[in-house]
């Protein structure tokens, strides 16, 4: 991708495109192919939808989106292929509020990457140290940031240099940090009450 | 005036409309050529027009072309490039073939937005959940329950903080923070433990059985829905190889030039105009009926 947008091949908008697609596809390929059971999708169904909801509540604010805090939660607690599917659904669902775009892969991919780095730090117990918890939830907004940058400058600048590049990067720098202080924020405020709620719900059902 | 709802891709299959609007947005981010790109641009707004109605159109161009606009004006700003020099901004020099690549940049994505958005009408939920394969039931199931729950769950946050405020027994009023996560996590245990016992039921009415999904709305492939996808591959054959003739002599830089002959874009615009020329022979062909 990056040696197309060097070379300056002008059709590499698209082509980053197909393989943000291709790249989203096959992480839910193989969620599909995963045959979680009913019990388990349930709540990743839910998750994904209060994430496009308090996207949607604070989309007055920019740059404060919950949807990475709850991506990692729903890592953490159901798995990382569930937490790839929560970030990937809820990005999906809440540009319907939004606007649907040539962006959408780019934001889902970015969203279930968190969900799914979530879920991995998660399954290796680090999330219940604060600082690990913390940190990937800063880091989580630098690397959406980062993402979304890349798609913008690979398919839409042209012709493509390291100034150019660093220059973007350095403009959405402010933003990224906003994301990811948001992050941790709502981290901060949801990580035990939450945590709480679906435990209860594990023990009330005997999941 | 109020938009009537599309009505030209009713009567097929549904993988007839995805084919042309997928086919349409791909030749509009692959062919990176301000012809091409007006005519996708022009293509889509009438069927937005036609599909929409002009109201929401216009409500979705108040947040487009201030896009395309911001997409033309980032290229110049963050790579410098081009012989005609415009002017100059601080330290950085404005071309006019920078600001033109912003320009067709922004233009394909606005068009795509538009592509998009009119397929989003003509393909409706139930229509693209036919068009999943009968085995896969996970992925139709956490989409479509998840696109219900978002409009559910505004409605019940709203129920929730409306009941908190008028329990007087709930104590003094909490700060914002503390409102927000009590709400949220209401709301959380609220729609899990419903999730939980939705599965239990789904469960009992047969769902994990083995048995293909069954759908609300059969689609069912016939003949001429056939030859109509065999026709659409074939305009987006000829569409390729036309857009690639027009791409390889198109440059932006050092200087504008290599415009292609005009039957190399006849066929985009053919591809672009199909669907709303479709739209306008049905209702035309609708109101003789009557």
């Amino acid at each position: 991708m990056v040696a197309l947008a060097l070379a300056g091949v002008p059709a590499t908008a698209g082509l980053t495109l197909a393989v943000a697609l291709l790249a989203v596809g096959l992480m839910l390929v193989s969620f599909e192919a995963s045959r979680p059971a009913l019990r388990q999708l349930m709540p990743t169904a839910v998750l994904a939808a209060v994430a496009a909801a308090g996207r949607v509540l604070f989309s007055p604010i920019p740059d404060v989106k919950p949807v990475s805090a709850v991506a990692i939660v729903a890592g953490a607690a159901l798995g990382r292929r569930s937490g790839f599917a929560v970030g990937a659904v809820a990005a999906l669902v809440s540009n319907f509020f939004f606007g649907q775009g040539p962006w959408t892969p780019w934001q889902m991919y970015a969203w279930g990457l968190v969900g799914y780095v979530g879920g991995m730090l998660g399954e290796k117990g680090l999330l219940s140290r604060g600082a690990v918890l913390y940190g990937w939830g800063f880091a989580s907004g630098l690397v959406y940031g980062l993402i979304l940058n890349g798609y913008h400058v690979l398919g839409y600048v042209q012709p493509l240099t390291w100034e150019s590049a660093l220059l973007a990067c350095a403009a959405s720098l402010p933003l990224d940090v906003t994301h990811g202080a948001a992050t941790v924020a709502f981290l901060a405020a949801i990580w035990l009450p939450w945590g709480r709620a679906i435990r209860r719900v594990v023990a009330k059902y005997e999941l | 005036m109020a938009a009537k709802r599309p009505i030209a891709f009713d009567a097929c299959h549904a993988t007839v409309p995805a084919a042309l609007f997928a086919g349409a947005v791909a030749l509009s981010m692959l062919a990176v050529h301000p012809v091409c790109v007006a005519v996708s641009l022009v293509g889509a707004l009438l069927f937005s027009l036609l599909a929409r109605g002009g109201a929401a159109t216009a409500r979705g161009l108040a947040w487009q072309l201030p896009l395309l606009t911001l997409v033309c004006l980032l290229n110049p700003l963050f790579s410098a490039s081009g012989s005609t020099l415009l002017f100059k901004l601080g330290p950085r020099s404005v071309y006019l073939e920078s600001l033109a690549y912003g320009a067709t940049m922004g233009g394909l994505m606005v068009a795509v937005v538009l592509w998009f958005e009119g397929a989003a009408v003509v393909l409706t939920q139930d229509r693209l959940l036919a068009l999943a394969p009968r085995r896969a039931r996970t992925l139709p199931l956490l989409l479509g329950m998840a696109f219900q729950l978002v409009p559910q769950l505004l409605g019940r946050s709203r129920k929730v903080r409306a009941t908190l405020s008028a329990c007087t027994a709930a104590g003094a009023r909490p700060g914002v923070r503390e409102a927000l996560t009590r709400t949220s996590s209401m709301l959380l245990t609220w729609s899990l433990e419903e999730s939980i016992e939705r599965a239990d039921s789904m469960r009992a009415r047969g769902w994990e059985s083995g048995l293909p999904r069954t759908s609300y709305r059969p689609e069912r492939l016939r003949p001429r829905d056939a030859a109509a996808l065999c026709g659409i591959a074939a305009l987006l054959a000829l569409c390729s190889v036309c857009a690639w003739e027009a791409c390889s002599a198109w440059r932006f830089y050092p200087t504008i030039r290599g415009l292609a002959p005009w039957w190399c874009l006849a066929p985009l615009a053919v591809l672009a105009f199909l669907p709303s020329g479709a739209e306008l022979v049905a209702r035309l062909r609708e109101r003789g009926r009557r």
